[in-house]
C-alpha cells in the first residue's frame, strides 16, 4: 500500500489514539494525531495551495515508491512490530469518549508474559525503532555528534512513540525498575531468546546483517542505558501513568501485566506514529526538491 | 554526571546502529526506480553547504539520502527554519522555477516555493531551499539564511 493510503487510514479515534493521547504530558501538543495524506502535506509544510499540494504530493509518492531510498522498508519495519490482534476485541470498546472500558471481561483472552520475554519485545521495539530511524532520515550529518543531534531532538511523532514503548513495554508491565530488568536481562539473553521472540521473528528479514541475533545482542547492550533512563528524564512515573490510563480504562493495578498485554495486543500505537512519521520526513524531502 | 553517562551510551548505541544500517542488505530489490540517480555528489560535501552554528542560532542534521541532504535552524527551543540542499538531476523539472527568475540572491537565480519557501539555484544544478518553519521567520530572514549558505562550494561541483 501506498503512503498516502497508509495515511489516509490512520484513525482519527480509537484505543490507539487514545493511549497515545494520554501521553500527552510527556510534551505536551508536540503530537498531533494527523490523519489524512494531503492534510499531512499541508500540516508540514504549511502551504495550502492546491497546485503546490499536489506537486509536494507527486514527488513523495515518487521517491516512496522507489524502495531503494528506504522509507517503504521504515514502513514495513513499523507495521511488523505490533502486534495488535483485533480478535480480543479490546480496542473495539474504545470508541466511547467518556465512558471507560472495563478490562475485567477481557482477561480470560489476555496471556500476560513473564519479565524475561516482555523484557526482550521491549528491547526488540528499541532495535526496530533504531533500524527504522536510520532507513526513514539516512545517517544525519558528518559525525556522531551531527546524528546524536538528530536522534536526540526527537518530537512530535517520534517522541510520542518512545514514550508509548516506554511506558506500555516498559514501566507498565515491568514497573519502575525496568531499567533494572533490563540490565539483568542483557546479561542472561542467548541467541535462543532472541530466536523464539515474536516481535524478532517478524521484523528480522527486514534488520541489517539479515537479522543476525549477534546484532540485536550487541544493540541490546548499546541501547540499555538510554531505555534505562528514558522515564526518569521526562519525569514520568508508573503512578502517573496509571493514573491518567484510569481515566478510560478500568484495571486492578494487582494485574498490570494483563493491562499491558491487553494493550499490547489491542493497540498498534508503532505502526501509527511510524507512518506519520515517516510520512513527515518523506514530505520534508519532497517540498525541499521540488 | 548521569547525562553525560546516557549520551556515551547513547552514542555507542547510535553508532553501532549506524555501522549496521549503512551496511547492504539481504533484502532483494524491486524493478529500477522512477527516479534518475546520475552521479549525484556525495553527502559529506552537500553538508559543507549549510551555515554553520553560532551561540544564538543551532544548526541540526535531519535528514541525509544521496542527492539530498536537509538540516533545521533554530533559536534557542524555537524551530525556525529547514534547509534542503538538492542534486536536481534526481529531479530536473525543479529547475523550471528559476528559467525566468529575475531575483537573485547571493548572484544566483532565486524563486519562491509555495509561500513558505524561497530557493536558489546553483550551477544550474543544485537546489538550495529555506522554508521557515516559524511565522517569526520571514521571507527576509529567508533571504539572509539562504546567502549565509555556503553556495560557492556547489558552483565549483
Amino acid at each position: 500500500m501506498m503512503i498516502d493510503q497508509l495515511v489516509d487510514q490512520l484513525p482519527t479515534e480509537g484505543l490507539t489514539v487514545r493511549a497515545l493521547q494520554m501521553l500527552d504530558f510527556v510534551a505536551p501538543g508536540q503530537w498531533q494525531n494527523i490523519t489524512g495524506f494531503d492534510n499531512m502535506i499541508r500540516h508540514v509544510t504549511g502551504e495550502t495551495d492546491p497546485g503546490l499540494v499536489a506537486q509536494v504530493r507527486a514527488r513523495a509518492l515518487t521517491l516512496y515508491g522507489d524502495a531503494d531510498q528506504g522509507y517503504q522498508r521504515a514502513v514495513s519495519i513499523y507495521q511488523l512490530v505490533d502486534s495488535a490482534d483485533a480478535k480480543i476485541g479490546l480496542a473495539a470498546m474504545a470508541h466511547k469518549i467518556g465512558e471507560s472500558i472495563n478490562l475485567l471481561s477481557f482477561l480470560s483472552k489476555v496471556t500476560p508474559q513473564e519479565d524475561k520475554a516482555q523484557t526482550l519485545d521491549l528491547v526488540m521495539k528499541a532495535v526496530a525503532e533504531g533500524v527504522a530511524f536510520c532507513y526513514t532520515n539516512g545517517f544525519p550529518g558528518d559525525s556522531i555528534g551531527d546524528f546524536m543531534g538528530a536522534v536526540s531532538a526527537y518530537e512530535r511523532e517520534n517522541l510520542i512513540r518512545m514514550s508509548a514503548l516506554v511506558v506500555y513495554d516498559g514501566l507498565v508491565p515491568l514497573g519502575p525498575d525496568y531499567g533494572g530488568k533490563l540490565v539483568d536481562a542483557l546479561q542472561s539473553f542467548s541467541a535462543a531468546d532472541i530466536e523464539g521472540n515474536a516481535v524478532y521473528q517478524r521484523v528480522k528479514g527486514l534488520l541489517p546483517q539479515g537479522g543476525a541475533t549477534s546484532f540485536v545482542l550487541e544493540s541490546v547492550g548499546a541501547m540499555q542505558g538510554y531505555l534505562g533512563g528514558f522515564a526518569e528524564q521526562r519525569g514520568i512515573t508508573l503512578d502517573g501513568v496509571l493514573g491518567r490510563l484510569s481515566g478510560f480504562i478500568d484495571f486492578s493495578e494487582s494485574k498490570l501485566d494483563y493491562l499491558a498485554a491487553a494493550l499490547d495486543m489491542s493497540t498498534n500505537y508503532m505502526e501509527h506514529t511510524g507512518i506519520q512519521s515517516v510520512s513527515r520526513s518523506l514530505i520534508e524531502r519532497a517540498v525541499g526538491e521540488i | 554526571m548521569k547525562k553525560l553517562t546516557l549520551l556515551v551510551v547513547l552514542l555507542g548505541g547510535v553508532w553501532f546502529l549506524f555501522r549496521s544500517c549503512s551496511g547492504p542488505t539481504e533484502i532483494s530489490s524491486p524493478p529500477p526506480p522512477a527516479i534518475t540517480r546520475p552521479e549525484p555528489p556525495k553527502a559529506v560535501t552537500l553538508n559543507s553547504v549549510f551555515p554553520k552554528g553560532s551561540d544564538e542560532f543551532k544548526l541540526t542534521f535531519t535528514q541525509e539520502k544521496e542527492g539530498f541532504a536537509q538540516a533545521e535552524w533554530s533559536k534557542g527551543s524555537t524551530k525556525l527554519a529547514t534547509i534542503a540542499i538538492t542534486d536536481t538531476n534526481t529531479n530536473p523539472s525543479a529547475r523550471d522555477k528559476f528559467r525566468e527568475a529575475s531575483k537573485k540572491l547571493a548572484g544566483y537565480p532565486a524563486a519562491a516555493v509555495g509561500s513558505q519557501g524561497t530557493a536558489v539555484l546553483v550551477a544550474d544544478r543544485f537546489q538550495v531551499q529555506v522554508r521557515s518553519t516559524s511565522p517569526a521567520f520571514s521571507a527576509a530572514d529567508r533571504d539572509a539564511l539562504v546567502a549565509k549558505c555556503n553556495l560557492q562550494a556547489l558552483a565549483g561541483k
